[in-house]
């Protein structure tokens, strides 16, 4: 019995950094630091603040570790969760991205400029020791990784040991990339998910940039043609909206949203007439969305009560 | 009345007239699809979701005072997360790691003196 239990907790998932060293044909460089990166240090509990701090001023934000202790600090838990550090950045205009719970994305987004905030235990599995830090920098010659961490403006762990303590973190790590730019190892849907959020939230700017910078690497989505569209509508630019909306059909004719979006960027423009053929579009793509019927009705309605006017 | 309240109304009012289907739909009302409702094709569901997110998001800034976060700064706080982070929060916050300093935590002390209490 002891000795099956002792097997159960010695039993570890395999670990990605003995291959990544091994790797010869990578995508990425064999090493790269961004020296660039600001440093918070932090000897108490802020490092939530710290590390968050570290990655939005990198993006190009205007803040500190200090400013931010009110945005993300719990006072009775004496540190940070790291979906308030997502809510923090949305709040600073920035997407904030969290990556697939691969090492070799993180990596990545090292080598594109993107220093990634990472959740580490420090402790054990049964008594954890939660700790924010930033990767800043890895060389896979050395088989190392540079860190943001704590009061250690050049913290290097070995990567075995960095990826046992992120492993244990729950392989959290996250990207906040300057506006206009993608993270390196997005993929469309996660990216677009991730801009939608601050679209619902209405942070019109950082969602503009967002969609834009989803058009430069994938033009051929008609969601991210969608989503600019949307923001265009929500700060009045009316043409540019339908546009958007007309980009986003040439890309996907069965997208009723868009042609739903569409009829109202084109009746805020006056164009009643087009904006009904729109939306009835809609609601024959999508007869099962009510929402699409409504907004034909509604049209009608304005149509007719236009007619009686005149 | 602040803003985040105003909305919150607005938004149960437009959901229970939605709901009841009575109404005649005006122009001030409806308006375009979100881009995240298209992505995840919710918009069938969404009413009624929107309801229950509000019960939801009001646990976690209760969590959030509870835990000594001043309550205005609550509301903003749980305003930026997304209704998965924040269900995510309502469902378990008491487990969710708290990401701390380096320095040695209360739990690590507290645990010495227990070993110190049963070695000595």
């Amino acid at each position: 019995m002891g000795g099956i239990a002792v097997l159960l907790g010695c039993a570890t998932p395999p670990l990605e950094s003995p291959e990544l060293v091994q790797a010869e044909d990578a995508a990425y460089p064999r090493s790269m630091e961004l020296d660039d990166t600001p440093f918070f240090p932090d000897d108490t509990y802020y490092c939530g603040p710290a590390a968050l701090a570290t990655v939005l001023v990198a993006s190009g934000v205007g803040t500190s570790a200090e400013r931010l202790i009110d945005q993300v600090y719990l006072p009775e838990r004496q540190g940070s969760l790291q979906n308030e550090l997502l809510g923090a950045a949305r709040r600073a205009d920035r997407v904030p991205y969290p990556l697939p719970e691969t090492l070799e994305a993180i990596l990545e987004e090292i080598a594109a400029g993107h220093p990634v905030l990472v959740l580490q235990n420090l402790g054990l599995e049964a008594l954890p020791r939660w700790h924010y830090a930033v990767v800043v920098g890895y060389d896979l010659e050395e088989a190392t990784v540079t860190l943001r961490s704590g009061e250690q403006r050049e913290e290097s762990l070995s990567l075995r040991r960095f990826e046992r303590t992120w492993q244990r973190g729950e392989h959290w790590a996250v990207v906040i990339p300057p506006p206009g730019e993608t993270p390196a190892s997005a993929d469309a849907d996660s990216w677009l998910n991730a801009v939608a959020e601050l679209e619902a939230q209405e942070r019109w700017q950082a969602a503009h940039d967002g969609y834009r910078a989803a058009i430069k690497r994938w033009p051929d989505r008609a969601e991210a043609w969608l989503g600019l569209g949307n923001i265009e509508y929500h700060t009045e630019r009316y043409e540019q909206a339908s546009q958007a909306f007309a980009r986003a059909i040439e890309n996907d004719e069965n997208l009723a949203a868009a042609h739903h979006n569409r009829a109202w960027a084109l009746l805020a423009q006056d164009r009643i007439r087009d904006a009904l053929e729109a939306a009835e579009r809609s609601e024959l793509i999508a007869p099962e969305h009510p929402r699409y019927g409504r907004t034909v009705a509604a049209i009608q309605a304005a149509a007719e009560e236009r007619t009686t006017a005149e | 009345m602040n803003r985040n309240g105003l909305r919150r109304l607005l938004i149960l009012w437009i959901a229970l007239t939605l709901s009841i289907g009575g109404m005649a739909p005006t122009l001030a009302v409806a308006g375009v699809v979100g881009t995240g409702e298209v992505l995840a094709d919710r918009q069938a569901e969404q009413d009624r979701q929107q309801i229950a997110q509000l019960v939801e998001r009001d646990e976690v800034r209760d969590a959030l005072t509870h835990y000594g976060v001043d309550p205005g700064e609550a509301e903003d706080r749980v305003a930026a997360l997304s209704d998965e982070e924040a269900a995510e929060l309502a469902e378990r916050i008491e487990q969710q790691p708290a990401g701390a300093g380096v320095s040695i935590g209360a739990t690590t002390i507290l645990l010495l003196v227990i070993i110190w209490l049963l070695v000595r």
